[in-house]
């Protein structure tokens, strides 16, 4: 069945009633809200970044089981990174996790692997500037490789 | 929309909305539900999994759901599956935002054709959260429920059916426009079919 005349949603009937925020408004409010959280998130996102170095060690041994739990902590990682506003730690989680959905069959590249999980802390302490995007450069051309 | 409304700078109130926000990673909640106090919504609905979600949309109306692909007992797109196939008549058809880091080769088009009304890929920065909501409340598309699909019809422009095939949707046109017979008009005589015309009585 398509019905040709869906009626509005309630968030489309209410969302622009007077007294809304506009987006300069909106982002003033929360950014004064997530200050106090920034602390938080870094600290869980070091954390990510150290297990991730954990199951490193242990991937050769254990292979593609390990892998699938690899790819949804770097996953997270791309949740924590975003809210941090490290852009290239995104994209080198982003790279990482590629590789680990790429090789979750037979055939997991654990050298590329491994030079991604070294790189994050590495891209964590760097501002984002061109040395850190140089570094994401590497991966990605590492990935492709792969 | 009017030509005027789409030059009215949007001004997002979400207060007294229910929303809910179904998400896995703790850290995450708290930073989502931040970004919706600062658009208005100070109490959301907070579920940590599938079941705990499905168990408040059976419960109460809610005006926009949240989710993310990953949850502990199930996965995004199954959750807006199930939720799209429910007999929820309050709440099968709510406007659903899935969120995404990766996805995986295997679940793209799972995503594609789950019944979200948005994907959002992360990073989701609460700039891309407040424009995304508004472009969701400015959603027009209409809901679809078919035996293949249910959700918001996945079509963005309406271009018609592609050439050669004959439409599925009602408003399709089944007519073939054919080659050009004549020249095509002039822009004075383009121009004089919309121009006001002094009438001879």
């Amino acid at each position: 069945m398509t019905p040709s005349n869906t009626p509005p949603s309630r968030l489309s009937r209410l969302a622009f009633r007077p007294g809304g925020a506009s987006l300069e408004q909106a982002m003033a409010t929360v950014s004064t809200r997530l200050e106090p959280l920034q602390e938080g998130v870094r600290h869980e996102l070091d954390m990510v970044i150290e297990q991730l170095h954990q199951d490193c060690g242990r991937l050769a041994s254990e292979g593609a089981s390990l892998a699938g739990a690899m790819y949804e902590r770097s996953n997270l990682l791309i949740g924590l990174a975003g809210w941090f506003g490290s852009a290239p730690l995104v994209q080198a989680a982003y790279s990482l996790c590629a590789l680990l959905d790429r090789h979750a069959t037979p055939g997991l590249d654990v050298a590329a692997i491994s030079l991604h999980v070294q790189a994050l802390p590495v891209l964590r302490s760097l501002p984002n500037h061109e040395a850190a995007q140089a570094v994401v450069d590497g991966l990605k051309r590492v990935a492709a490789r792969a | 929309m009017t030509a005027a409304a789409q030059q009215r700078p949007e001004l997002l109130n979400l207060r007294g909305l229910s929303i809910l926000l179904l998400q896995g990673s703790d850290i995450e909640m708290v930073m989502l539900v931040q970004v919706l106090g600062g658009l208005g919504c100070w109490s959301p609905v907070k579920c940590t999994s599938g079941q705990e979600a499905m168990l408040v949309l059976g419960q109460r109306e809610i005006d926009m759901v949240i989710v993310d692909a990953g949850l502990p007992d199930q996965d995004g797109y199954t959750f807006i599956q199930t939720l799209r196939r429910s007999g929820l008549a309050a709440n099968r058809a709510v406007p659903i935002i899935l969120l995404a880091g990766h996805i995986r080769t295997a679940d793209v088009q799972r995503a594609r054709d789950c019944g979200a009304n948005l994907i959002l890929v992360k990073p989701a920065t609460p700039q891309i959260i407040y424009e995304r909501v508004a472009w969701l409340a400015r959603d027009t598309r209409p809901f679809i429920d078919c035996p293949a699909y249910c959700g918001p019809d996945r079509r963005f422009q309406r271009l018609g059916p592609p050439l050669g095939t004959k439409g599925r949707r009602a408003g399709d046109l089944a007519g073939k426009v054919g080659e050009a017979t004549e020249p095509n008009m002039s822009q004075i005589e383009f121009d004089t079919l919309f121009s006001p015309q002094r009438a001879t009585v």
